[in-house]
Protein backbone atom coordinates (compact mmCIF):
# COMPACT_ATOMS: atom_id res chain seq x y z
CA UNK A 1 0.00 0.00 0.00
CA UNK A 2 1.27 3.27 -0.68
CA UNK A 3 0.30 7.08 0.19
CA UNK A 4 -0.92 9.17 -2.47
CA UNK A 5 -1.07 13.11 -1.64
CA UNK A 6 -3.55 13.67 -4.52
CA UNK A 7 -6.52 11.67 -3.11
CA UNK A 8 -10.07 12.96 -3.32
CA UNK A 9 -12.53 12.28 -0.51
CA UNK A 10 -13.98 9.27 -1.86
CA UNK A 11 -10.60 7.64 -2.27
CA UNK A 12 -9.28 8.99 1.39
CA UNK A 13 -12.39 6.68 2.91
CA UNK A 14 -11.03 3.78 0.70
CA UNK A 15 -7.82 3.96 1.81
CA UNK A 16 -8.93 4.12 5.05
CA UNK A 17 -10.49 1.00 4.37
CA UNK A 18 -8.48 -0.58 3.28
CA UNK A 19 -6.16 0.43 5.75
CA UNK A 20 -8.24 -1.15 8.41
CA UNK A 21 -9.04 -4.02 6.74
CA UNK A 22 -5.36 -5.04 6.22
CA UNK A 23 -4.36 -3.86 10.11
CA UNK A 24 -7.44 -6.60 10.82
CA UNK A 25 -5.67 -9.09 8.83
CA UNK A 26 -2.68 -8.40 10.41
CA UNK A 27 -3.58 -9.16 13.92
CA UNK A 28 -5.83 -11.89 13.44
CA UNK A 29 -3.19 -14.00 13.43
CA UNK A 30 -4.86 -16.91 10.82
CA UNK A 31 -4.55 -14.35 7.64
CA UNK A 32 -7.93 -14.30 7.42
CA UNK A 33 -9.80 -11.04 7.28
CA UNK A 34 -12.79 -10.94 10.26
CA UNK A 35 -16.21 -10.98 8.90
CA UNK A 36 -17.35 -7.91 8.84
CA UNK A 37 -20.46 -8.43 6.93
CA UNK A 38 -22.93 -11.66 5.81
CA UNK A 39 -21.86 -13.67 3.56
CA UNK A 40 -18.44 -14.64 4.52
CA UNK A 41 -16.58 -14.93 1.34
CA UNK A 42 -14.01 -16.39 0.17
CA UNK A 43 -12.11 -15.49 -3.55
CA UNK A 44 -9.59 -17.29 -5.40
CA UNK A 45 -8.07 -17.58 -8.52
CA UNK A 46 -5.35 -18.12 -11.57
CA UNK A 47 -5.10 -16.38 -14.72
CA UNK A 48 -7.76 -18.00 -16.31
CA UNK A 49 -10.34 -18.15 -13.84
CA UNK A 50 -11.68 -16.35 -10.38
CA UNK A 51 -13.87 -19.27 -7.91
CA UNK A 52 -16.14 -17.19 -5.43
CA UNK A 53 -17.23 -19.21 -2.72
CA UNK A 54 -20.10 -17.73 0.09
CA UNK A 55 -21.28 -19.32 3.16
CA UNK A 56 -25.60 -19.18 2.54
CA UNK A 57 -26.82 -21.82 5.33
CA UNK A 58 -30.48 -21.78 4.94
CA UNK A 59 -30.86 -19.88 1.97
CA UNK A 60 -32.58 -20.53 -1.23
CA UNK A 61 -31.89 -20.43 -4.97
CA UNK A 62 -34.92 -18.25 -5.46
CA UNK A 63 -33.43 -15.89 -2.68
CA UNK A 64 -30.61 -15.28 -4.67
CA UNK A 65 -29.67 -12.89 -7.16
CA UNK A 66 -25.99 -12.55 -8.56
CA UNK A 67 -25.01 -9.39 -11.09
CA UNK A 68 -21.71 -8.97 -12.57
CA UNK A 69 -20.26 -5.72 -14.06
CA UNK A 70 -16.65 -5.77 -15.56
CA UNK A 71 -14.83 -7.37 -12.44
CA UNK A 72 -17.70 -6.22 -9.63
CA UNK A 73 -19.62 -9.43 -8.40
CA UNK A 74 -23.15 -8.57 -7.10
CA UNK A 75 -24.35 -11.15 -4.42
CA UNK A 76 -27.74 -10.18 -2.83
CA UNK A 77 -30.54 -12.14 -1.59
CA UNK A 78 -32.22 -12.71 1.88
CA UNK A 79 -31.96 -15.57 4.53
CA UNK A 80 -35.59 -16.13 6.15
CA UNK A 81 -36.21 -17.21 9.07
CA UNK A 82 -39.03 -19.18 10.74
CA UNK A 83 -41.75 -16.61 12.37
CA UNK A 84 -41.65 -17.14 16.34
CA UNK A 85 -45.20 -17.80 16.88
CA UNK A 86 -47.47 -17.49 19.87
CA UNK A 87 -46.44 -19.43 23.04
CA UNK A 88 -42.97 -19.96 21.61
CA UNK A 89 -39.86 -18.66 23.80
CA UNK A 90 -36.79 -18.28 21.94
CA UNK A 91 -33.65 -19.51 24.47
CA UNK A 92 -31.08 -18.31 21.62
CA UNK A 93 -30.63 -16.88 18.78
CA UNK A 94 -27.10 -16.90 17.13
CA UNK A 95 -28.32 -17.44 13.58
CA UNK A 96 -28.20 -13.54 11.27
CA UNK A 97 -31.78 -13.55 9.21
CA UNK A 98 -32.41 -10.41 6.75
CA UNK A 99 -31.36 -8.96 3.67
CA UNK A 100 -28.16 -8.96 2.71
CA UNK A 101 -25.79 -7.32 -0.32
CA UNK A 102 -22.33 -7.55 -1.11
CA UNK A 103 -19.99 -6.41 -3.56
CA UNK A 104 -16.98 -8.17 -4.40
CA UNK A 105 -13.95 -7.09 -6.51
CA UNK A 106 -12.63 -9.42 -8.74
CA UNK A 107 -8.68 -9.59 -9.88
CA UNK A 108 -9.98 -9.20 -13.25
CA UNK A 109 -12.75 -8.40 -15.70
CA UNK A 110 -15.09 -11.61 -16.06
CA UNK A 111 -16.91 -12.81 -19.07
CA UNK A 112 -20.58 -12.56 -18.06
CA UNK A 113 -22.13 -15.16 -20.24
CA UNK A 114 -19.88 -17.94 -19.58
CA UNK A 115 -20.44 -17.35 -15.22
CA UNK A 116 -21.79 -20.77 -13.65
CA UNK A 117 -23.33 -21.22 -9.75
CA UNK A 118 -23.91 -23.81 -7.61
CA UNK A 119 -25.50 -23.87 -4.24
CA UNK A 120 -25.06 -27.04 -2.15
CA UNK A 121 -25.38 -27.76 1.50
CA UNK A 122 -25.88 -23.92 2.23
CA UNK A 123 -22.19 -23.48 0.28
CA UNK A 124 -22.66 -21.10 -2.80
CA UNK A 125 -19.55 -21.29 -5.41
CA UNK A 126 -19.46 -19.13 -8.40
CA UNK A 127 -17.13 -20.02 -11.15
CA UNK A 128 -16.04 -16.74 -13.23
CA UNK A 129 -14.49 -16.98 -16.43
CA UNK A 130 -11.93 -14.17 -17.52
CA UNK A 131 -12.64 -11.85 -20.27
CA UNK A 132 -10.63 -12.97 -23.26
CA UNK A 133 -9.62 -9.78 -24.00
CA UNK A 134 -8.17 -9.56 -20.25
CA UNK A 135 -6.30 -12.20 -20.47
CA UNK A 136 -2.37 -11.91 -20.33
CA UNK A 137 -0.90 -12.58 -23.59
CA UNK A 138 2.63 -13.69 -24.17
CA UNK A 139 4.76 -11.36 -26.55
CA UNK A 140 7.53 -12.94 -28.53
CA UNK A 141 10.80 -11.38 -28.71
CA UNK A 142 12.68 -11.17 -32.15
CA UNK A 143 16.40 -11.59 -31.45
CA UNK B 1 -16.70 2.78 9.94
CA UNK B 2 -18.07 1.23 12.61
CA UNK B 3 -17.07 -2.35 12.43
CA UNK B 4 -17.89 -5.08 14.73
CA UNK B 5 -15.32 -7.71 13.83
CA UNK B 6 -17.62 -11.36 14.29
CA UNK B 7 -15.86 -14.25 13.25
CA UNK B 8 -16.87 -17.54 13.03
CA UNK B 9 -16.47 -19.09 16.30
CA UNK B 10 -13.63 -21.90 17.23
CA UNK B 11 -15.12 -24.23 19.24
CA UNK B 12 -13.18 -24.54 22.83
CA UNK B 13 -14.95 -27.83 23.75
CA UNK B 14 -13.19 -29.69 21.28
CA UNK B 15 -9.85 -29.26 23.03
CA UNK B 16 -11.14 -31.41 25.97
CA UNK B 17 -12.60 -34.22 23.67
CA UNK B 18 -9.62 -35.40 22.00
CA UNK B 19 -9.97 -35.87 17.94
CA UNK B 20 -8.27 -37.81 15.24
CA UNK B 21 -9.13 -35.86 12.33
CA UNK B 22 -6.85 -32.00 11.58
CA UNK B 23 -8.26 -28.88 10.97
CA UNK B 24 -10.26 -26.23 12.63
CA UNK B 25 -13.67 -27.13 14.39
CA UNK B 26 -15.95 -24.37 14.62
CA UNK B 27 -19.16 -23.79 17.02
CA UNK B 28 -22.03 -23.65 14.61
CA UNK B 29 -24.39 -20.90 15.05
CA UNK B 30 -27.52 -21.73 17.11
CA UNK B 31 -31.31 -20.60 17.58
CA UNK B 32 -33.06 -22.82 20.17
CA UNK B 33 -36.77 -22.13 20.44
CA UNK B 34 -39.21 -23.46 22.87
CA UNK B 35 -42.78 -24.38 22.13
CA UNK B 36 -45.44 -26.15 24.80
CA UNK B 37 -44.55 -29.33 23.41
CA UNK B 38 -41.03 -29.34 22.07
CA UNK B 39 -38.06 -28.16 21.60
CA UNK B 40 -36.57 -26.90 18.40
CA UNK B 41 -32.60 -26.45 17.41
CA UNK B 42 -31.60 -25.06 14.32
CA UNK B 43 -28.06 -25.17 13.86
CA UNK B 44 -25.67 -23.47 10.91
CA UNK B 45 -23.64 -25.60 9.33
CA UNK B 46 -22.72 -24.87 6.07
CA UNK B 47 -20.59 -27.72 4.24
CA UNK B 48 -22.33 -31.04 5.67
CA UNK B 49 -25.01 -32.71 4.50
CA UNK B 50 -27.05 -35.82 5.85
CA UNK B 51 -24.30 -38.23 5.81
CA UNK B 52 -21.71 -36.32 7.39
CA UNK B 53 -23.58 -35.17 10.59
CA UNK B 54 -23.79 -37.15 13.69
CA UNK B 55 -26.42 -36.39 16.83
CA UNK B 56 -26.33 -37.83 19.67
CA UNK B 57 -28.02 -37.87 22.89
CA UNK B 58 -26.49 -39.31 25.87
CA UNK B 59 -28.57 -38.77 29.53
CA UNK B 60 -29.36 -34.75 29.23
CA UNK B 61 -25.94 -34.51 26.79
CA UNK B 62 -27.18 -33.41 23.38
CA UNK B 63 -23.78 -33.40 20.99
CA UNK B 64 -23.91 -32.03 17.62
CA UNK B 65 -21.06 -32.83 15.04
CA UNK B 66 -20.44 -32.06 11.38
CA UNK B 67 -17.62 -33.01 9.29
CA UNK B 68 -16.57 -31.28 6.32
CA UNK B 69 -14.27 -32.31 3.41
CA UNK B 70 -11.83 -29.82 2.23
CA UNK B 71 -11.02 -29.83 -1.14
CA UNK B 72 -8.03 -27.89 -2.25
CA UNK B 73 -8.05 -26.65 -5.79
CA UNK B 74 -4.11 -26.49 -6.15
CA UNK B 75 -4.24 -24.52 -9.58
CA UNK B 76 -5.62 -21.74 -7.39
CA UNK B 77 -4.65 -18.85 -5.23
CA UNK B 78 -6.64 -17.26 -2.37
CA UNK B 79 -7.25 -13.43 -3.31
CA UNK B 80 -9.09 -12.90 -0.28
CA UNK B 81 -10.42 -15.00 2.65
CA UNK B 82 -13.32 -14.22 5.20
CA UNK B 83 -13.86 -18.04 6.28
CA UNK B 84 -12.26 -21.21 6.62
CA UNK B 85 -13.92 -24.32 6.53
CA UNK B 86 -13.85 -26.67 9.17
CA UNK B 87 -15.88 -29.29 11.37
CA UNK B 88 -18.69 -28.59 13.67
CA UNK B 89 -18.77 -29.35 17.52
CA UNK B 90 -21.11 -28.33 19.29
CA UNK B 91 -22.95 -29.77 22.87
CA UNK B 92 -25.96 -28.72 24.81
CA UNK B 93 -26.86 -29.67 28.34
CA UNK B 94 -30.85 -30.37 27.96
CA UNK B 95 -32.83 -29.63 30.95
CA UNK B 96 -36.37 -31.18 30.01
CA UNK B 97 -36.30 -34.66 29.85
CA UNK B 98 -36.82 -35.79 25.92
CA UNK B 99 -38.79 -38.10 24.79
CA UNK B 100 -35.64 -40.14 22.42
CA UNK B 101 -38.26 -42.26 20.06
CA UNK B 102 -39.76 -39.39 18.71
CA UNK B 103 -36.42 -36.74 17.82
CA UNK B 104 -36.45 -35.99 14.66
CA UNK B 105 -33.06 -34.19 12.77
CA UNK B 106 -33.73 -32.67 9.16
CA UNK B 107 -30.44 -30.92 7.67
CA UNK B 108 -31.08 -28.93 4.59
CA UNK B 109 -29.32 -26.34 2.56
CA UNK B 110 -26.48 -26.62 5.64
CA UNK B 111 -28.68 -25.74 8.37
CA UNK B 112 -29.35 -28.33 10.98
CA UNK B 113 -33.10 -29.00 12.41
CA UNK B 114 -33.34 -31.03 15.54
CA UNK B 115 -37.11 -31.44 16.84
CA UNK B 116 -37.11 -32.69 20.24
CA UNK B 117 -40.06 -33.80 21.69
CA UNK B 118 -40.79 -33.15 25.30
CA UNK B 119 -41.48 -36.28 27.19
CA UNK B 120 -44.99 -36.61 28.65
CA UNK B 121 -44.14 -36.15 32.40
CA UNK B 122 -41.75 -33.32 31.52
CA UNK B 123 -44.67 -31.30 30.19
CA UNK B 124 -46.08 -28.62 32.24
CA UNK B 125 -49.07 -29.03 33.98
CA UNK B 126 -51.61 -26.88 35.53
CA UNK B 127 -52.14 -27.91 39.32
CA UNK B 128 -55.17 -27.21 40.38
CA UNK B 129 -54.84 -24.81 43.97
CA UNK B 130 -57.27 -25.75 46.73
CA UNK B 131 -57.70 -23.88 49.96
CA UNK B 132 -55.94 -25.08 52.83
CA UNK B 133 -58.62 -26.64 55.15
Amino acid sequence: MYVNRFLNRTETWRWLDDLQREMNRLFDGYGFTPQRAFPAVNIRANAEEALVSAELPGVELKDLRLSVMNNTLTLEGVRRGEPVKEGESVHRQERKIGDFKRFLELPFSVNPDRITAGLKNGILTIRLPRREEDKPKSIQIQG
Amino acid sequence: MAEKAVQKMESQEVERVERTRSGRTFLPPTDIIETESEIILLADMPGVDEKTVDIILENKLLTIQGNVETRDDNNLQTVYAEFESGDYYRAFTLSDDIDRERIQAKLKNGVLKLVLPKAETAKSRKIAVHTGE
